[in-house]
């Protein structure tokens, strides 16, 4: 940062325009201002340090007034308030390797009892209006407030930074926003920011859980299809298993008869039928047996029988006619007219009488058995009963005989039939056998069942799954490159964490050596400290003497302890690498004359590219003037007028060409 | 007169009906005998044997021998008498109705393969 320009108008006891031009060149960093006590060298700090910061600024004439009274009191006296007073610094800075100028114009006024006040930053001419709403973080990031304070200070006040713990507050700054260790840090946060910021929409996170939940179902699913067909495998081979006992069984009880003896009951009742049906017709044969039926054997004796009866009968029945015909041939012959010739009346008896004779012979008979009358009647009913008999005879042989055949069967059969005792434990066998059977064929159906629902399961569930996916693959890919994105930033995040605790060791290592070589290079007594040590952690300076006692800063004298904590600031300007310009007010006042010369030989000329010096006559006095002149880019001096108690800024200081303007 | 006629049986007779009625299952001596005479005046040949001892208990009466039948079966005995050459008077009558009874039960009891009423009945189909 190189300033240009500081413009005060009205400001504090500035009266009007007061311009002064603040460049340097190499090898002349230094611009002097010179000006008696009160007569506004302290107000040139404020004036630079209000209009960059504002309300943040730590200006030394405000103390606990608040920003607007203390705007309002700023403004000089003489002037018109309303008008108001204005501030205007000029500057360039280098941005990305190009050199900007800006140009920061505050202005306020008062308008009634209000202030009024207003910001207009002008970037290579041109009025930045975003920059000019937003200078407070802007400037920030030019020129943190933290670090502005360590190179704007006052000489009066530095002397506390060599208490160890105000030393510790403004190293641990410096160390944290000059040195880059903040970024580092402000970095990892950053990081940090955009880790947790990788997040997927509601949405692509509704989706991917979805999709995740359909992965894990997915993987439920296939456990499941492995499972039941494990299950459906063992259910089979217990079937087969059981089919093979139960074939095994059946093949046993087969050769021990079993089957005889499950038709035993059919058998038994074969048998009962049958043996049924042979005492029927054995009873009615017995019938037959009891009635006419021997009498069959006879049938011979008996047609001999029925010719002999009718023989008997025709005897009989002849012996009775001849009797009446021999009295009636004899009235027909008398009954014959007397006209008849005797000849054929005789020849008539005759006849007559040879058909009587052939009568009688008729009755005649060889045998005579005496015979009952009704036999003949007798004889055929009997005929006929027998005939019928016979008939029945036959067809109850028949089926008598086949009663027998079958009861015969039966009984062959039935003997075959094992006893039960001995076929019990195979029916039982058998009938675990078969139940066995069931259950694992049930088994099996049920095990089939499951295994195709898991299957379905499985199908549907991976369709699903698929269908997801291609829609969903635009989240999946998102989400792979989050998580990319956070594993690199946690890689990154420990490197930076590294890298910054390494950057703090090596600027604090840096720092010591700085501070060190700054601090023997003011000292009188070079001798007196050998080494000094910050602490990495709670950044605290320690000195050592050359027999390496510790050494108390609170024994050092009030000028070597404002020496240390000149050397402090310079040690922190130059690890900063002198990038800043160093404001330094009043910055001989206790110091002796050998420590006034180290500090205008040694200090003023190298502590940065551009030194204020804000200094009375009797800092820098003539002698001390000669010395820093080759390394003077400009001077001024700060006049007052006692009588109007305002300040105008002249060319030159006092004891130079222009110190005519000195009072 | 016939229906005065008793018959008495030999105890021969007597066991070889016993044992045809257990083969049989006919229950009544009158039924068997009426099958015993009925075979014997079946075979034409004249019975050897001409005295028969009736030393059994057994006594059936005509009517109870002959049933419905008796005019049939006495007419057959009075047949049979002239046949084999003797009067049919009473006493022949009723020794012929011995001496053929005894003889067909005689030949029943012949008969060891005679072991049920289907083997009695199918003896009138040889």
């Amino acid at each position: 940062m190189h300033l240009h320009s500081l413009t005060l108008q009205d400001f504090g006891a500035y009266q009007g325009r007061q311009h002064l031009d603040l460049r340097v060149k190499p090898k002349r960093p230094i611009i002097l201002i010179g000006g008696l006590n009160g007569c506004g060298k302290t107000t040139l700090l404020d004036a630079i340090q209000l209009v960059l910061y504002g309300p943040r600024a730590r200006c030394s004439g405000r103390g606990n007034r608040a920003y607007e009274t203390y705007l309002r009191e700023s403004i000089n006296r003489a002037a018109d308030s309303a008008k108001g007073a204005a501030l205007q610094l000029e500057f360039s800075i280098t941005v990305e390797g190009r050199s900007r100028t800006y140009e920061v114009d505050r202005t306020w006024a008062l308008i009634g009892k209000n202030v009024r006040e207003n910001l207009a930053v002008t970037i290579d001419g041109r009025y930045d209006a975003t920059i000019s709403e937003n200078w407070a973080e802007h400037v920030e990031e030019i020129l943190p407030l933290e670090v502005a304070s360590l190179f704007f200070f006052d000489g009066e006040k530095v002397e506390q930074l060599a208490d160890p713990e105000r030393a510790a507050g403004v190293i641990e700054a410096a160390v944290h926003s000059l040195l880059g260790v903040r970024a580092v840090e402000q970095l990892r946060t950053d990081l940090l920011v955009l880790q947790r910021r990788q997040r997927l929409s509601s949405e692509d996170r509704g989706a991917l859980e979805q999709l995740h939940g359909l992965k894990a179902q997915k993987r439920a699913a296939s456990e499941e299809v492995s499972a039941r067909e494990t299950e459906l495998d063992q259910a089979n081979k217990r079937h087969t298993e059981a089919e093979a006992e139960l074939k095994k069984i059946e093949r046993q009880f087969k050769r021990a008869g079993g089957h005889l003896f499950e038709e035993r009951l059919a058998l038994e009742a074969a048998k009962a039928a049958a043996a049924d049906r042979l005492a029927q017709a054995q009873k009615s044969l017995r019938g037959l047996a009891e009635g006419a039926f021997p009498l069959v054997l006879l049938r011979d004796q008996l047609a001999t029988l029925m010719e002999q009866t009718v023989q008997e009968q025709e005897a009989h029945e002849a012996r009775q006619v001849v009797g009446i015909l021999e009295s009636r041939d004899a009235w027909l012959i008398d009954q014959l007219p007397d006209s008849v010739p005797a000849a054929a009346r005789t020849a008539l008896k005759k006849k007559l009488t040879v058909e009587r004779k052939k009568r009688a012979a008729a009755a005649d008979l060889g045998l005579d058995l005496d015979l009952p009358d009704n036999l003949i009647q007798k004889l055929s009913t009997l005929d006929e009963i027998l005939r019928a008999d016979e008939a029945r005879a036959a067809e109850l042989l028949e089926a008598a005989d086949k009663g027998a055949h079958e009861l015969q069967q039966a009984e062959r059969q039935l003997a075959a039939v094992p006893d039960e005792r001995k076929i019990k434990d195979l029916i039982d066998a058998r009938q675990a056998a078969r139940d066995e059977v069931t259950v694992a064929r049930a088994a099996v159906e049920q095990a089939t069942q499951l295994f195709a629902e898991a299957k379905a399961r499985q199908a549907r569930v991976t369709a699903d799954f698929e269908r997801t996916r291609e829609k969903q693959a635009l989240p999946l890919v998102r989400e792979e490159e989050l998580k990319r994105v956070a594993a690199y930033a946690e890689k990154a995040r420990a490197t930076l964490e590294r890298f910054g605790s390494a950057l703090l060791r090596k600027h604090i290592s840096s720092l010591q050596v700085a501070v060190l070589i700054s601090f023997q290079t003011l000292m009188r007594k070079s001798g007196l400290i050998k080494s000094l040590r910050i602490d990495t952690d709670k950044f605290t300076i320690a000195l050592t003497d050359q027999d390496g006692e510790p050494v108390d800063p609170s024994r050092l004298s009030a000028g070597e302890r404002q020496l240390l904590a000149v050397s402090l600031l310079w040690g922190l300007a130059k690890v900063a690498g002198n990038r800043l310009p160093t404001v330094i007010d009043t910055p001989l006042g206790r110091l002796d004359s050998r420590h006034r010369e180290h500090l205008v030989d040694r200090y003023f000329p190298y502590a940065g590219r551009q030194v204020l010096l804000l200094s009375t006559d009797e800092e820098i006095d003539e002698n001390l003037l000669n010395r820093l002149r080759p390394s003077i880019a400009q001077s001024y001096v700060l006049a007052h007028d006692d009588t109007t108690f305002t300040t105008r800024v002249g060319k030159g200081y006092w004891w130079t060409e222009g110190a005519l303007h000195a009072v | 007169m016939p229906s005065e006629i008793t018959i008495r049986l030999s105890q021969t007779a007597k066991d070889q009906l016993g044992w045809l009625k257990r083969n049989t299952g006919l229950t009544q001596w009158n039924e068997l005998c009426r099958w015993g005479l009925a075979l014997s005046l079946h075979d034409p040949s004249t019975p050897l044997v001409r005295d028969i001892t009736t030393d059994s208990n057994v006594e059936i009466s005509w009517k109870t021998f002959a049933g419905p039948y008796g005019d049939v079966y006495l007419s057959l005995l009075k047949q049979r008498c002239a046949k084999d050459g003797e009067e049919p008077t009473d006493a022949a009558v009723s020794k012929t109705l011995l001496i053929h009874l005894h003889r067909g039960i005689g030949y029943l009891a012949g008969r060891q393969d005679l072991r049920s009423i289907q083997d009695l009945i199918a003896i009138t189909t040889e």
